[in-house]
This record gives structure tokens, C-alpha cells and sequence, in this order.
């Protein structure tokens, strides 16, 4: 198999989590070597969140975990204790990056900022993930995927059309850690920035990555449309859901049309049923105001079809829709199986199970799960003997301190 | 500071709607000269309104546009007509000459436009080639057309966003562009600093839904591991409680609180007054919260509602427990901390003059400050690019005008 193209790059990872650990499995996945270091006995906080195989719980089966870590190798280090920060240090002078996503003020604390670190290492890139950033008011507030969700602007226009009732429908979060992964998306986008710009000025940097932005960030044009025309999205809709019911589940796409073209797609795709030439249906604007009368026609017609007949139908008219799929259904969907996105990856405690793969091709290289996560400590004599120098004894020594 | 870190690289933008421009304003912002290739016979939709954010007037014009303004910043527009072999021949000319090329057609237009990348690689051997796409460029599916909205459903996202007990529901915004765009911006980045090492060019083949589905791993993961089928949670959370949102003072406002520990949780109890719900049995763990977490919402929400969603906020945050207020757009321009940290920034645009958008992020210790310039017209750099850069006399652009090559 061809090489990553991020081959030979070496990565600390310092991080817990979603946000820190995703952008580090970005670099992973295209060869960089990716040490990740986490505290000894209960190690990163997503060895407990699950989902666990049979239900039953264990640090080493998590499967937000074993998901996250993938590509990457795992040594224990108490960073709290001076021998445990001596030897981060020397990880960091031999690093590329080094990736974090810790409380500012944790990080500064423990005297791991990135001038103590950059003193030693002038090449090194450091990356900080926070949850609002290295300054600012709330520099020192804490966040969690909850709160920034809403605070950065998503969840209040969440659900899409089908708030009636402000009182008791609320904003609403995304499923899981959407926020989280958009912040590792920025900050790997702002890594790859970094080690461009060190490719010519043989210089390294810090970069600082906020989650409320990398949020903020999925709400761009909202801001240009408040300045532009006085926009302010409701959050009360006319109750039509985005994804409609039909005969075996629910569709996504077949909506009112204002634009001529589509709105012919759709009524050939229907079989250009009589209600289809009334008054209302004539021009966009009718088509606009009577979106209700409209909308309840199309969705009694689709209740006769599946989910299948009305996608294959539905592509051969030319509209881009598509069918509702489950997390079963994603599982058997041909065309993720083509492309081989889902893996098989073995694991010596929680067993062979499929996990999500990579989202890209690249031609001539690859990106690809090489290895499994790792066990908790699992490289410790690897990293700290054979590449940094410490005897069999000392690791046993640093173990009984509690330093590893 | 010196340099942006992009300047002297070159990019033919193809890249329409949203996901893709967000890629190429990644790089004009840091330096590179970024040429988007548009049509008027096949403009964006996104100029034509697709995703709102039309400045009405008397003419409808597709440069009037919020959304497309705040995508293109710093971009240069020309128009050529891709169907047209002229109109290719001239993209060559100006892909012959630039780094990255980025497009987000289906299949068949790819084809039709020679946008191949056995095409690309002939005119400038070691071209970056992206290709955005809903499902990915091979398979069964490889050219069907579609979406951020609908193509999260293919994804399998909406199955589990929702009310608790509820049918499935779409995201906010036009999920997941945004993300998408980002992720083509760390691919492309890395694939100039892969070729600043080893002078290769690389074709890349994104897949949105598979991008989607890299962000919900636990959920699919639920289904690989134990059958289980994902279905909406709300604001919920299977380890932290309380952790919802909460009506506040005021019209529709809410905040949104997370408890992720017992000392966290002793801390909200003191800070809402309320230190005999430390006390109360139904309460003493997260395992006991769980179980009564309606009665616990209940209880929360007598106390929120006596203060604005601002000072619930910082009454929890001063004791370290997360919240935050719900917030829309007008709510965002004025929330201090995007405010300090520069995330709006103000274009000044021939046909809407100075307006504010949404800056950039990340912030860079070696990098200069981002350039942020407006949006183009369609097609207001022809004649930058077509004569000053291709170095095409006047006469040759009109008769190629006439003939609607440039178009």
C-alpha cells in the first residue's frame, strides 16, 4: 500500500475527548505518527462514554474511544508530577505538532504553555482547542458540546420548519458531538495551515481554536444576511417536516419547487396529477404562498411508495433527493460498501466490529485504518525505552510512582 | 509578520453553492489568488437565492446575495461558458497556470466540462485536483446529484436528531456545508503541503455523506456493536443531568445548562439558591438525577425563569458549570466574546457597499492577519483575468463575448 502523505510527521496529542483526539486522527489517518498521551489509571474521558459491545461496560471497549483513536499509538504520563512533565518535554522537542484541547488556565498551570514548550523545540506546532478560545471574556468559562451547540447558533434554528409551539418545543442539539467534530475539522484545517507556512519559513507557531467558533462557523451566512436585509431566522416554522413520511419510513427533498424547472421535475416524477394544474400551482410566488395546500398533496402521494421507488424515481427526474436512512441502513447501503467505507477493525478486548472509515480518495497515496486504537499505556515501553532512552527499570520505577 | 502563507498560489474555483466556495475562501483570505470560473448560462444558485440572503431592488441582480458574499471573499469571478470547447480551452489556459483547481459537479457534468482528472494532470502534471460530491465520484451512486439538506438524510443524520420520542428532523442552517467546507480546506492544504515536499500533484475524491457519518461514530457504532438503531435523544445526554435548555426571562429565551459530575452539580445547587435539592434523595447522584430528570427540569426551570438566560450563565459559570445562552443571529453580532476575538469583519462591495459578515477562524501567532475583501460581481474580472492574465488583446475578449464563450 502507498504511503500517507503526511508520512514521517510526529504528533503529540495531549488530548481528551472528541475535539482534540479527531484532529489528531485527521493527521493519523494520512500517516503522521500520532502518540497520544493520556492520564494513568482512567485515561481519556471517552473510554467511559460508550457505546460498549454487549452492553457491558469496560475502559478499553469504548467504542467513541476506539473510534477516535484509531492510527494512533498510547502512553500514560501523570503530568501533574515533575518527572511526568520532564518527560512530555522531551516528546515535545522531538515533535511536528503538538495538539491539545484543555482549559487555557489547566494548560498554563501545569507550565505546558506553548512559550515553555517552543523555548524547547523552535519548529514545534502547537495547537490548542478551548472552548472559547486563549482570550476574551469568557476565556475561562467552561463549555461542553450542549452548551456551545446553542451559544454558537445552530441549535436555535433546530428543528428546521417544525416548531409550532415556542413554549414546548426548545432548541434543539444535534445528535452527539457535531459540535466537537466541526472544532477537530478546524483545527486540523488550521494545522495543515501551520505546517505549509513551516515548509517555507522553517519556523513553527501557536494556534489557537476555538469551539464556539468552529460552531459559530457552521452559521456563516446568517450574519450577512442580519446585515444585508434584517434577517433574523424564526424559530417557528409551518409545521412541515423536512423529512416526510412515505410507505416504508421517511424522504428527504420532495418539497414544494419555486423554480420552474424543478417544479416540472417534481410534477412528472408524480405523474402530473390534476391538482397539479390549479390556480396555485401556476408561478413561483402562487406556488410559495399556498406551500401548505401543496405540500399536503405531495405527501399523501408519496405514502404509496417506498423509500427505494421514490429515490430511484426521483434521481431518474433529476431532483436530488434521497431516502431517510437509519443507522442500520447506512450499514447495508451499497454504494458506502463500494467505496469500502466502513471497516473491520480487530481488537484484542472488544472484538471485530465495523466502524466508520475516511470520507476521501486520494490518488497514488492512501488514507486508511492501519491499526486499531490503542490499549491504555499500551506504547509506553516502546516511547519512553526505545525512543526516548529510559532504562526497563525506570519504566517500572516510573509506574510505581505513579508517574505512568 | 511578512507573508500570508498562500501568496503566489493559484486556484481555478469551480467550487459552487457552499460547501466547496468556503474551501476557496479558506485560501484567498491567506493569500492565494483564488479565480472563481462561473457561468451566466448556469449561475451559482446560491447567487440566484437559493440559500436566502437576497438584497431586494429594482433589478434582480446575482450579486445582491448575503450568503454568496460571505463565501467569496477576495475571489476573482470570470464567466466562460464550459460547455462550449473555447470556454474549456480557456480554463485550460488558466488551470495551465494555477495550483489547485476545485469543482463540485456531478459525474456527468464533470465530463462534459473535461474537468477530468487524467485531463487536468496532462495540462499541469502536478495540479491538486478536489472534487466534491454528495456520495463521492465511484460506486453505484457515484453521479447522482444532491445537497447538504437532503444528502445528510442519506447519511442517516436525521434518524436520530430530534424531540425525545419524536419523528426524525433536519439540523439547522444547511448542515452540513459548512463542515464539508472546511474539510475540503484541510484536504486541499494538506495536499499543497504534500506537494511542497515531494512536487506531486493529487486527486482527491470527498464524499459528503461520509463526512456526515464520520461525526456520529457512537451511534453507528451502537448499531455495529449491538444492533441498536439510533433514534432522536433531544438535548439529552446518557451521562451528564441535568443537561438541557431551560426557559429564561424574556421572549422565547432559553439557556442551556450541563452538569457533567456531583461537584458540579453541588455548585449549581448553591448558585441557585437552592441548597436543599443537595439534600433531596431524588437527586443525590447522577444515577438518581436520571431517574427523576422531569422533576429535576421542573425545578431548574422555577429558578431560570426568574433571571435572563445572560445571568444564568454567569452565576454557573462563575462556579465552573457550563451554560450558555440559545442564540440567534442578532443574538451572535452582540455576544462579546465572537466580539473580542474579531469575528466579524466588514467588506466594502460595489453593489452594497459596506456591510459586516462573518470573519475567519483560528488564530495564528506567525500568520499576518487574514485579507478580507468583498465578494466579486459575476464576471468582474474578465478583463483582469482574461487579458491581464492570459494576455488576450481586447478584441479577441469581445468577439469572445459576442460569440458567449465569456459568458
Amino acid at each position: 500500500m502507498a504511503d500517507g502523505i503526511l508520512n514521517g510527521l510526529r504528533v503529540i496529542e495531549w488530548g481528551d475527548l472528541v475535539s482534540g483526539p479527531w484532529t489528531a486522527r485527521l493527521l493519523a489517518d494520512m500517516g503522521a505518527d500520532v502518540i497520544k498521551v493520556e492520564s494513568p489509571g482512567s485515561g481519556d474521558a471517552s473510554r467511559r462514554v460508550g457505546p460498549f459491545p454487549g452492553d457491558v461496560p469496560h475502559p478499553e471497549t469504548s467504542g467513541l474511544f476506539l473510534y477516535l483513536n484509531i492510527n494512533k499509538r498510547g502512553v500514560t504520563l501523570d503530568l501533574t508530577k515533575a518527572e511526568g512533565k520532564r518527560i512530555f518535554k522531551e516528546l515535545v522537542a522531538g515533535a511536528d505538532i503538538l495538539i491539545e484541547n484543555h482549559q487555557p488556565r489547566v494548560v498554563e498551570e501545569l507550565g505546558l504553555g506553548y512559550d515553555t514548550l517552543s523555548a524547547l523545540n523552535p519548529r514545534l506546532i502547537m495547537v490548542s482547542v478551548s472552548p472559547f478560545g486563549q482570550q476574551g471574556p469568557y476565556r475561562d468559562y467552561v463549555g461542553s458540546e450542549l452548551v456551545l451547540f446553542h451559544m454558537g447558533g445552530p441549535g436555535y434554528e433546530t428543528p428546521v420548519n417544525e416548531v409550532t409551539d415556542l413554549e414546548k418545543q426548545s432548541p434543539l442539539k444535534g445528535p452527539g458531538y457535531q459540535g466537537y467534530f466541526a472544532s477537530g475539522w478546524l483545527a486540523a484545517t488550521c494545522t495543515s495551515v501551520a505546517l505549509f507556512q513551516r515548509e517555507m519559513t522553517g519556523e513553527g507557531q501557536f494556534v489557537d481554536v476555538s469551539e464556539h467558533e468552529a460552531v459559530f462557523s457552521l452559521e456563516r451566512p446568517r450574519i450577512a444576511q442580519y446585515t444585508y436585509t434584517g434577517e433574523i431566522p424564526p424559530r417557528e416554522g409551518n409545521g412541515i417536516p423536512r423529512f416526510k413520511p412515505c410507505k416504508d419510513g421517511f424522504f428527504a427533498g420532495l418539497n414544494v419547487q419555486r423554480d420552474d424547472i424543478r417544479w416540472g421535475r417534481l410534477c412528472n416524477l408524480m405523474g402530473n396529477p390534476e391538482w397539479t394544474n390549479d390556480e396555485i400551482c401556476s408561478t413561483p410566488e402562487s406556488r410559495r404562498d399556498n406551500t401548505d395546500i401543496i405540500e399536503a398533496h405531495i405527501m399523501s402521494w408519496m405514502m404509496d411508495y417506498t423509500k427505494a421507488e421514490l429515490f430511484e424515481r426521483g434521481q431518474d427526474a433529476g431532483l436530488g433527493v434521497f431516502p431517510l436512512n437509519t443507522a442500520a441502513d447506512v450499514y447495508a447501503e451499497p454504494q458506502y460498501r463500494y467505496r469500502e467505507f466502513f471497516q473491520n477493525v480487530e481488537h484484542p478486548i472488544a472484538g471485530t466490529h465495523e466502524y466508520p472509515g475516511i470520507s476521501y480518495k486520494l490518488s497514488d497515496h492512501q488514507s486508511e485504518i492501519r491499526h486499531r486504537a490503542p490499549l491504555l499505556g499500551e506504547h509506553n515501553s516502546d516511547v519512553f525505552c526505545e525512543e526516548l532512552g529510559r532504562s526497563p527499570e525506570d519504566l517500572v520505577h516510573l509506574y510505581q510512582s505513579g508517574v505512568i | 509578520m511578512g507573508k500570508l502563507p498562500f501568496e503566489g498560489i493559484r486556484v481555478a474555483d469551480f467550487g459552487w453553492i457552499l460547501a466547496a466556495p468556503l474551501s476557496g475562501q479558506w485560501l484567498s483570505t491567506l493569500g492565494a489568488d483564488v479565480i472563481r470560473i462561473e457561468s451566466k448560462a448556469r449561475p451559482d444558485l446560491v447567487r440566484m437565492g437559493a440559500a436566502g440572503g437576497v438584497v431586494p431592488g429594482p433589478e434582480p441582480s446575482w450579486n445582491r446575495v448575503a450568503t454568496f458574499n460571505s463565501l467569496n471573499y477576495g475571489k476573482k469571478s470570470c464567466t466562460l461558458d464550459m460547455t462550449k470547447e473555447k470556454g474549456q480551452e480557456l480554463a485550460y489556459r488558466i488551470i495551465e497556470k494555477s495550483d489547485v483547481v476545485i469543482e463540485a459537479f456531478t459525474t456527468p457534468v464533470v465530463e462534459r466540462f473535461g474537468l477530468t482528472y487524467d485531463k487536468l494532470k496532462a495540462i499541469k502534471p502536478d495540479i491538486i485536483l478536489i472534487a466534491n460530491s454528495s456520495l463521492g465520484k465511484t460506486g453505484p451512486l457515484g453521479d447522482v446529484a444532491g445537497m447538504g439538506p437532503a444528502n445528510q438524510a442519506f447519511a442517516g443524520l436525521p434518524s436520530m436528531t430530534g424531540y425525545e420520542g419524536g419523528t426524525p428532523t433536519g439540523m439547522g442552517g444547511t448542515w452540513p456545508d459548512y463542515t464539508v467546507g472546511m474539510t475540503l480546506a484541510y484536504l486541499i492544504i494538506t495536499a499543497l503541503y504534500h506537494r511542497q515536499r515531494t512536487g506531486e500533484g493529487l486527486y482527491i475524491d470527498h464524499s459528503m455523506a461520509e463526512t456526515v457519518m464520520n461525526m456520529i461514530p457512537g451511534q453507528l457504532l451502537d448499531y455495529a456493536m449491538n444492533g441498536r438503531v439510533a433514534e432522536p435523544r433531544g438535548n439529552r445526554d446518557d451521562l451528564a443531568v441535568p443537561h438541557n435548555l431551560y426557559r429564561c426571562q424574556g421572549e422565547d429565551k432559553w439557556v442551556a445548562i450541563s452538569v457533567h459530575d456531583d461537584g458540579q452539580w453541588a455548585a449549581l445547587c448553591r448558585a441557585a439558591g437552592h441548597p436543599e435539592w443537595l439534600e433531596d434523595e431524588r437527586f443525590r447522584d447522577s444515577f438518581s438525577r436520571h431517574s427523576n430528570v422531569k422533576e429535576l427540569d421542573d425545578l431548574i426551570t422555577e429558578w431560570t425563569l426568574t433571571l435572563t438566560n445572560m445571568e444564568v450563565m454567569e452565576r454557573l459559570q462563575a462556579v465552573g458549570v457550563p451554560a450558555g445562552p440559545s442564540q440567534n443571529n442578532e443574538a451572535l453580532i452582540n455576544d462579546p466574546q465572537l466580539q473580542f476575538r474579531n469575528q466579524f469583519i466588514e467588506t466594502d462591495h460595489p453593489e452594497v457597499g459596506v456591510r459586516m459578515s462573518m470573519g475567519m477562524q483560528g488564530v495564528f501567532s506567525a500568520v499576518p492577519e487574514r485579507k478580507y475583501e468583498a465578494s466579486p460581481l459575476i464576471g468582474q474580472h474578465n478583463d483582469d483575468v482574461f487579458h491581464g492574465f492570459l494576455g488576450m488583446s481586447r478584441e479577441e475578449i469581445d468577439r469572445l463575448v459576442k460569440e458567449e464563450v465569456i459568458y
